[in-house]
């Protein structure tokens, strides 16, 4: 993106991981809620960075960061002019359902204690008690949808962990909306961010040779 | 044709809430320089100097930064773009830089 003209600030949420290097909040503190206010607080700095034109910031997210972006984006008073989302994780309130079912058995691999469930296709996360109390019942698609500039969503037809449905449906929610399927695609578009599913599900690892096209004309389309 | 429009940053590191670290060059040749921001008094940069392709931004300088508040410290990196040359004003002197882009320096 630097290349191609803009300014692109990458963080770490404070508490997402245990490499996280930004402090003040734990992992078993972190949820949804708590990275949106990161995120906030975040653009609030970037606002007043020189060079920086506070009208023309664009969030992009991917997977929960999909999730937060898409959340933080409805405050208007923050004045978001583009919304990027890879593979956006709505379907969160629906898995934290599902291991509910299976109680403590859900709890796999990540050791973390009732009311939480852990380690999920060794991503190196898992879902605290704190996050699933926040996110437990959560209705996304009624918390998304008013903010009113385009969004663009890309979802991997291969996606083992956020089926494209969630994706589909969220276009039908907003007033303005994009869906870009890649095809073959799992939940990451290269080897940096597919972690140990780049070798499930059969197909190439590496899809930045579409994604970041699709992300560049969209930058250059709503914000120069 | 050559465009001299100097951008002062000091004033960045001074703003609340936001605090630079460490700024990385990457120099046409050599290895990538990494300056404290501790160490640093001043850096001009010189967007556009290239006489290359001034009005295609090709050069990237990477800053590593904290936001603070609400008792949070949060550690990003920004990529800033640009055909950049950079005088770095250090107490021993000034360094000159013309940074460009490299494959590491993206995935950094």
């Amino acid at each position: 993106m630097a290349k191609a003209g803009f300014c692109a600030y990458a963080f770490d949420f404070c508490g997402a991981c245990d490499d996280s290097r930004s402090t003040g909040r734990t992992t078993d503190e972190m949820t949804p809620f708590t990275e949106v206010a990161d995120l906030k607080l975040v653009i609030s700095c970037l606002k007043q960075m020189e060079g920086i034109d506070p009208e023309k910031i664009c969030l992009l997210g991917s997977s929960l960061g999909g999730l937060v972006s898409a959340l933080t984006a409805e405050d208007a008073s923050l004045g978001i002019a583009g919304l990027i989302l890879f593979y956006p994780a709505f379907n969160i309130p629906d898995l934290i359902a599902l291991m509910d079912q299976f109680g403590d058995f859900g709890n796999l691999g990540g050791g973390l204690g009732g009311g939480s469930w852990g380690d999920f296709g060794g991503m190196g996360m898992g879902y605290s008690e704190a996050f699933c109390n926040a996110m437990r019942g959560y209705d996304v698609y009624a918390n998304i949808g008013t903010f009113a500039k385009n969004v663009l969503i890309l979802h991997g037809s291969n996606d083992m962990i956020v089926k494209i449905s969630y994706s589909e449906k969220a276009v039908e929610t907003y007033p303005d909306a994009t869906l870009v399927t890649i095809e073959g695609a799992n939940h990451g578009f290269n080897a940096d961010n597919l972690g140990s599913f780049g070798s499930m599900m059969g197909g190439s690892t590496d899809y930045d040779s579409i994604v970041i096209p699709e992300v560049i004309n969209y930058l250059n389309s709503h914000l120069k | 044709m050559k465009r001299f429009a100097a951008i002062s940053i000091a004033t960045a590191f001074a703003i609340a809430g936001l605090q630079a670290q460490r700024v990385v060059i990457y120099p046409k040749s050599g290895d990538a320089i990494t300056y404290n921001i501790s160490e640093i008094d001043h850096i001009e940069f010189l967007p556009g100097s290239s006489d290359d392709n001034p009005d295609e931004p090709s050069d990237v300088m990477i800053w590593e930064e904290k936001c603070h508040g609400d008792g949070i410290s949060i550690y990003g990196k920004m990529y800033r773009p640009g055909n950049v040359s950079a005088n770095v004003k250090l107490p021993t002197g000034i360094q000159s830089h013309s940074a460009s882009p490299t494959a590491d320096a993206m995935n950094a």
